[in-house]
């Protein structure tokens, strides 16, 4: 895993964060803390991100595998081997 | 060949609308088949000619509950806007001034400070003062939309109010709005959806989009479009179809049409996909009739304070369907020019306003009857109503410009809701999945009543059948999908 790929993938989980919840300042996310308290997401929201990973990326997360998308350190180690970035 | 879509959205009033953009949103091919051709259903819009102008009329909005701030995200309000990615902006809602709850033997104001209406209810039940406090508590703490509390059996909301409060006036000042704004049953209401109604009208608040009804469908509208659903005005489902394995696989639409689709999301009521089942044994349900008085919003201003008005005329609050065609002791008033307006300046001193007054209504009555009857009736409804105009303003009736009034048939008409129901039926699909596979339940018959309710309805379906259950499914690995 590049550190390149890891700041893409990161500045995309950001873009649709900011898609989802357009008025949030997204410049002091602390990315070890949750997402969930830092920016007042609720499950619906969660689900948006999901979604959008799913209509922009094709990645597709199972259920199961939400809570490691609580973090913005979670999501990068997650999504970095799933999605395609050639 | 028929196209095939993967979701058939039935019905273009407020839940369906949410539900097809947000599944349109998922990426899915979606088609909304509507059978009139304005969008809205039962919170819909048309023009009159009145005198020589056009006016156009709200067919029923009388307020927006759930009122929230631009930043209140965490509120039903606010989510339906994020999750429907529309900008609070849009709607340019307007809050009321101040509505009232009126008995023969008291009267309570309120307005969107909730705390304006705890204290009016305090110094008027000192005794109770308390047991007031205490139920605010409880209600910081209720969550209504928790997975316990909104699939909760029926619990009777009068029998859990008198475990907070001895004077039954009291339970009757609490009961009246949220009876009238969403209950589908007689003199009570489940208590989960009596916190929801509470919450929506006199802790968040009402208000009103600048626009009217239009203020929120014309957005929605707009994203269907952006989003490339498939939208089919003035066909009417008329049948479903079914494969072999008894599932739902699409539609079989009034203009000889057949859609085929995987899923079904349908807003028109558990009483209507009777088109499978025996129509005999359904309950009337709770329906009204409703007069609009057309008048200038300055002249309304001059002689009508409230926004919204409740009035018992009896002791005690008569939530009944009425042996006669209407109900003569519940009256329920609304008055469209008693919103703030931001920019009431700039905007034109001839705009017209409405007064309206719904009554409860026996729909049996209003459907069967012949035109005959139907037409003197209503001819008598309107009457009452300028009777009790007279009484409580006199010299207003000289002021009124156009008048209209629709009762249940309209509404059945309107929109194919059984007995021209308007908040369901009794028994609610809460879980939306219906009893045919495919299938499944939104609107009303699903989730809380009103507009935001309704769209929060569709909303949470689409999440939940067009999307979870997808990913918990075991899906076949993107490379070979
Ligand atoms: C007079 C009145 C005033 C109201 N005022 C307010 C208010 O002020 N504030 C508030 O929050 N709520 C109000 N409500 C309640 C609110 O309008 C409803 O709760 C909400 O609009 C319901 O939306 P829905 O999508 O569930 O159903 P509907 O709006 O009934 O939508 C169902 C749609 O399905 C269509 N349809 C039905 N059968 C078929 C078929 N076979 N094929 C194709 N299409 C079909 C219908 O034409 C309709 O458009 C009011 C209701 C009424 C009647």
């Amino acid at each position: 895993m590049s550190l390149e790929t890891q700041e893409k993938v990161k500045s995309i989980v950001l873009n649709i964060i900011s898609d989802i919840a357009p008025d949030e300042d997204l410049s002091h996310l602390d990315a070890t803390k949750g997402l969930r308290d830092q920016l007042a997401l609720d499950s619906m929201d969660f689900l948006d991100i999901v979604m959008e990973l799913r209509r922009r990326h094709k990645v597709e997360v199972p259920a199961e595998d939400y809570p490691h998308l609580a973090t913005l350190a979670g999501c990068v180690e997650y999504l970095t081997p799933k999605m395609n970035l050639q | 060949m028929d196209p095939r879509y993967d979701a058939i959205v039935v019905g273009a009033g407020f839940s369906g609308l949410s539900c097809a953009v947000r599944l349109g949103m998922m990426g899915k091919k979606v088609i909304l088949i509507e059978k009139h051709k304005i969008f809205g259903g039962l919170n819909s819009y048309y023009t009159r000619k009145v005198d020589d102008r056009k006016v156009l009329f709200d067919s029923g909005l009388h307020a927006l509950t759930n009122f929230c701030g631009p930043k209140d995200r965490h509120l039903p309000l606010g989510k339906v806007i994020r999750q429907l990615r529309l900008s609070y902006n849009d709607f340019k809602l307007c809050p009321q001034k101040e509505s009232k709850i009126s008995f023969p033997w008291g009267s309570f104001r309120f307005n969107n400070d909730s705390q304006f209406f705890f204290q009016n209810l305090k110094n008027f039940f000192p005794n109770e003062m308390n047991n007031i406090d205490q139920f605010c508590e409880f209600l910081k703490s209720y969550d209504e939309f928790s997975q316990e509390n909104f699939k909760a059996p029926f619990i009777d909301a009068r029998d859990e109010l008198r475990k907070f409060f001895t004077e039954s006036r009291l339970i009757d000042v609490l009961l009246v709005a949220p009876l009238c704004y969403g209950s589908a049953r007689e003199m009570t209401l489940d208590w989960n959806l009596f916190i929801c109604l509470f919450r929506s009208i006199f802790i968040e608040g009402l208000s009103r989009p600048k626009a009217g009804i239009q203020g929120i469908l014309r957005p929605l509208t707009e994203k269907l479009v952006d989003l490339n659903i498939t939208i089919e005005t003035g066909a009417a489902v008329t049948k479903y179809l079914f494969n072999s394995a008894g599932a739902v696989c699409g539609a079989q639409l009034s203009n000889q049409k057949t859609i085929l689709g995987e899923q079904v999301y349908c807003s028109s009521g558990i009483a209507s996909l009777s088109l499978v089942e025996d129509q005999k044994n359904l309950e009337d349900p709770i329906t009204f009739v409703e007069v609009c008085l057309v008048i200038s919003k300055k002249d309304l201003q001059s002689y009508i304070p409230w926004t919204l008005h409740f009035e018992t005329l009896g002791d005690q609050v008569q939530y009944k369907i009425p042996t006669d065609p209407f109900d003569q002791n519940l009256l329920i008033w609304s008055c469209s020019a008693n919103y703030l307006d931001p920019d009431e300046n700039k905007g034109d001193e001839e705009e017209v306003s409405f007064l309206k007054l719904s009554l409860l209504a026996n729909g049996n009555f209003w459907i069967k009857t012949e035109a005959e009857t139907y037409q003197q009736q209503k001819n008598e409804l309107l009457s009452y109503a300028m009777k009790l105009i007279d009484e409580r303003f006199p010299g207003l009736k000289e002021k009124i410009i156009g008048h209209d009034a629709f009762t249940p048939r309209t509404i059945k008409k309107y929109t194919g809701h059984h007995g021209g129901a308007v908040y369901g039926g009794r028994e609610k699909w809460k879980d939306g999945i219906s009893p045919w596979k495919n299938l499944y339940i939104i609107g009303a018959d699903q989730g809380p009543p009103g507009i935001v309710g309704s769209m929060l309805s569709g909303i949470t379906m689409a999440n939940q059948y067009g999307f979870i259950s997808t990913t918990t499914s075991s899906e076949l690995p993107n490379e070979l999908s």
